[in-house]
């Protein structure tokens, strides 16, 4: 479902690789963790993904589509929530969630179905028609993921999506991510919770200084490690 | 004191961009030139405003030199800044002092107040110095040379313009600060910025009807009695603002103990207007700041009404449209820049003409000449899609929030379009003020009204093609405030100089042909025909390039 291959990406004119010779792949029905440490190149990573940030080289392929000769055909398929929700602030929440209905082509009883539906997972019919301005941190990121959920994606994006939600609101967002790969979909994102990533990932990935340098199963990551213990004893011991 | 230079520094560097435009420079990046382009373009745009300020300056000064008080010159220059400052102060400190978005920074650092208000008082400062500069430069520069003033004379003008602010500014801050300790002002932030918005215009209205009824030649009288009567602008003002005449005395007192007494007693004066500003920002400071992001809630939609609203799908290209147009009628410096601006320039127009002598009565008469009124009903809409900077900044006024229109599966042609709509949407504004215009004062029929609005549309095509080419060209997405999207932003300097080309263009076609014979309708018709073949040009390669354009932006 998603290919990445030989994905580079320099900045300061070269001097600072963020993403170097990134190859990856995840299939159908899998959700992969994305982790490293602070500036390990994670969020580069996604935002070549999504068509935000051109590649030095390589290439990153979705459902069959390349983003850089078919964008609009990945971008149909995907749905990117970003690790900062500040969307925006002068819209109402239903004026925002309209709008990406329209940009995305959801159906009027479609639209009506899954907003109605994940208004009310996410506890926001309330605050829907305040202005998004009033909303605090983790009601702005609700309402980014209602509107990146409204297309039903093949392949859904999330940038550090845990951040600033309350306990039932990421229970909610994790049965979400599980509902959609059983569905043969595929949910790509990026974390600093491992216990998270270790619970609920089919696979992950470690990047650090740009390259990717673990992957696979929980039980494949232990038998790379000399501690076998938690996924935190296997990422510091790796990112050390 | 280390600490209070640190904050200093960061909040002069944030709010100038200092750090930004030596990050640009670095890598030789032209954005560097952003606020050294602003503040040039600015001055650029006042110059004239200043050179009929040095002119009435210099009459002034021959007009009082044989009385013996040519020195009113620099109380002229002194009043006129210090209110100024006093008048911007109350909008600069609030925005300043209670909107930053360092402060949830600032504000949990383990600093006293004052320290957090100092840097603010300074950034105040500092922009107060350019805000004064055209009104106090010209005063200090006619007397200093038309006197034949010695060292001290500059050395101290110096002085006095550095201290010049600190009295109003101090007087802005306290009140404000009173006001917001009683009053969270911010929670209407929008209202209160656009009031003074409003307020602004008010006043360059009010200066605008005041400088047209001065009759030609009688400059010098009228600026004698404005200033020098018993009733007098100077008179009054210095009763109620006596350091602005403590200055003049400071400058041009006959004696050198004089001079320097009232020196002593204006830089004192000064010096413990800010010591009482420290004294009441320690108190009042974090008063006025906590609770400052409250938001009222509004009201809970039901079940029918969320059913109702979720159902309201559209193309994409109208959802861009209108995700641009609701944005810019809800930020108030977008609305007073693109929207207020239609309503404005007809009564900006109107007023003198409906006040004022001969020439304006002959204008006014012109105006109801059916040949005139069409092309001057044309004309305005031509220049509201020039002036406004909807679309010059259609692109820009997205600012970080750009991704979305990056990952959003429309195509940037698509999106274009939604913008070039956007752009129409708010020149059809303009209409209903045409419409009062063309049935109300000028005897239109329907027929008229029709050509005249479509030809003012069709003509502005290549013009809101133009200005979207320009801003996509070069978007400026760093802003950190919607001001900064406007007022920093080249691309609507950019848009208005080759859009002025075009409207030039336009009106040459005009007049040529009816120069040779040919009637109005036709001109208006061979005009709107023309603008629209070349708009269609302009936004064939708009859309052409769109698709490389959207992908170079990275943000």
């Amino acid at each position: 479902m998603v290919e990445l291959r030989g994905l580079t990406k320099s900045y300061n004119r070269g001097q600072v690789k963020a993403v170097d010779d990134l190859d990856l792949s995840v299939r159908g029905g899998e959700i992969f963790g994305f982790l490293g440490p602070n500036g390990a190149g994670k969020t580069t990573t996604i935002k070549m993904m999504v068509g935000l940030l051109k590649p030095d080289r390589g290439t990153v392929n979705i459902a069959g589509y390349d983003i850089a000769s078919s964008p609009l055909e990945v971008k149909r398929r995907i749905s990117y929530v970003p690790d900062n929700p500040d969307v925006y602030h002068r819209l109402t929440g239903m004026e925002y969630l309209n709008f990406m209905g329209d940009v995305y082509r959801v159906s009027a009883e479609e639209r009506e179905r899954r907003i109605l539906r994940l208004l009310d997972v996410f506890a926001l019919g309330g605050a829907v028609s305040d202005p998004i301005k009033s909303y605090s941190h983790g009601m702005r990121q609700k309402i980014v993921l209602v509107g990146a959920l409204l297309h039903d994606p093949l392949v859904f994006i999330l940038d550090e999506p845990m951040v600033g939600l309350d306990p039932r609101s990421a229970h909610h967002l994790k049965e979400i991510m599980r509902e959609h790969c059983s569905l043969g979909k595929t949910v790509f994102f990026s974390t600093h919770i491992l216990e998270v990533a270790e619970k609920l990932c089919d696979r992950i990935g470690i990047i650090n200084k740009g390259r990717l340098i673990a992957l696979g199963t929980m039980d494949e990551l232990r038998a790379q490690a000399q501690d076998k213990q938690s996924l935190e004893k296997i990422f510091l011991e790796l990112t050390e | 004191m280390m600490v209070t230079w640190a904050v200093w520094k960061t909040s002069i560097k944030t709010y100038f961009g200092l750090s930004l435009a030596r990050y640009y420079l670095a890598r030789r990046d032209i954005k560097f030139l952003g606020f050294p382009g602003v503040v040039l373009a600015l001055a650029v745009g006042l110059a004239p405003l200043v050179y009929i300020y040095q002119r009435l300056l210099n009459a002034a000064y021959d007009a009082t030199l044989p009385l013996g008080q040519s020195q009113v010159v620099l109380t002229m220059s002194l009043v006129t800044a210090s209110v100024m400052v006093l008048f911007f102060g109350f909008a600069y400190v609030l925005s300043v002092f209670y909107l930053s978005t360092d402060l949830s920074l600032l504000v949990p650092l383990p600093l006293k107040p004052w320290q957090v208000l100092s840097g603010k008082f300074l950034v105040v400062l500092l922009s107060e110095y350019l805000t004064m500069a055209p009104f106090l430069l010209p005063g200090f520069i006619v007397f200093g040379l038309r006197s034949g003033a010695g060292t001290l004379y500059w050395v101290q003008a110096l002085a006095i313009y550095i201290l010049a602010p600190i009295i109003p500014v101090s007087i802005a801050a306290v009140v404000i600060m009173a006001l917001m300790s009683v009053a969270n002002l911010t929670r209407y932030k929008d209202t209160v910025r656009f009031a003074g918005m409003v307020l602004f215009i008010l006043f360059i209205l009010a200066f605008n009807i005041m400088i047209t009824r001065i009759e030609p030649g009688r400059e010098a009288e009228f600026i004698a009695q404005l200033f020098l009567s018993e009733e007098g602008l100077v008179v009054q003002y210095g009763k109620v603002f006596p350091p602005a005449v403590w200055a003049t005395r400071a400058l041009a007192a006959q004696t050198m103990a004089a001079r320097w007494s009232w020196f002593l007693l204006f830089t004192g004066v000064a010096v413990a207007s800010a010591g009482v500003t420290k004294i009441t920002g320690q108190g009042l400071f974090y008063q006025g700041l906590i609770g400052s992001e409250e938001v009222r809630a509004g009201k809970r939609l039901t079940k029918s009404q969320l059913v109702v609203r979720s159902r309201k799908a559209s193309g994409p290209a109208r959802a861009i449209m209108l995700r641009d147009f609701r944005m810019l009628v809800r930020t108030p410096i977008y609305v007073l820049n693109s929207v207020a601006m239609i309503f404005l320039l007809p009564v900006f127009l109107a007023l003198p003409l409906l006040l004022g002598g001969t020439t304006q009565s002959l204008f006014l008469g012109s105006l109801l000449d059916p040949t005139f009124s069409r092309l001057a009903g044309a004309g305005y809409l031509v220049v509201m899609a020039l002036f406004a900077p909807a679309s010059s900044t259609a692109f820009s006024r997205e600012g970080r929030l750009f991704w979305v229109s990056r990952v959003v599966p429309v195509d940037p042609s698509t999106q274009v379009q939604g913008k070039l709509a956007q752009g129409y949407l708010v020149l059809l504004l303009a209409v209903p003020v045409l419409a009062l215009f063309g049935f109300g004062l000028a005897g239109w029929g329907p027929v008229d009204f029709l050509l005249v609005t479509l030809t003012g549309l069709a003509a502005s095509l290549p013009l809101i093609s133009l200005s979207l080419l320009v801003d996509l060209l070069r978007p400026y997405l760093t802003w950190e405030n919607p001001q900064q999207a406007i007022k920093q932003n080249l691309n609507v300097i950019f848009a208005m100089v080759l859009g002025g080309a075009l409207v030039a263009g336009q009106a040459f076609m005009v007049t040529r042909m009816m120069g040779a014979g040919t009637g109005s309708t036709l001109a208006l018709l061979a005009t709107a025909g023309a603008s629209l073949l070349l708009g269609a040009g302009i936004h064939g390669v708009l859309l052409r390039l769109s698709s490389v354009l959207y992908q170079r932006v990275e943000i």
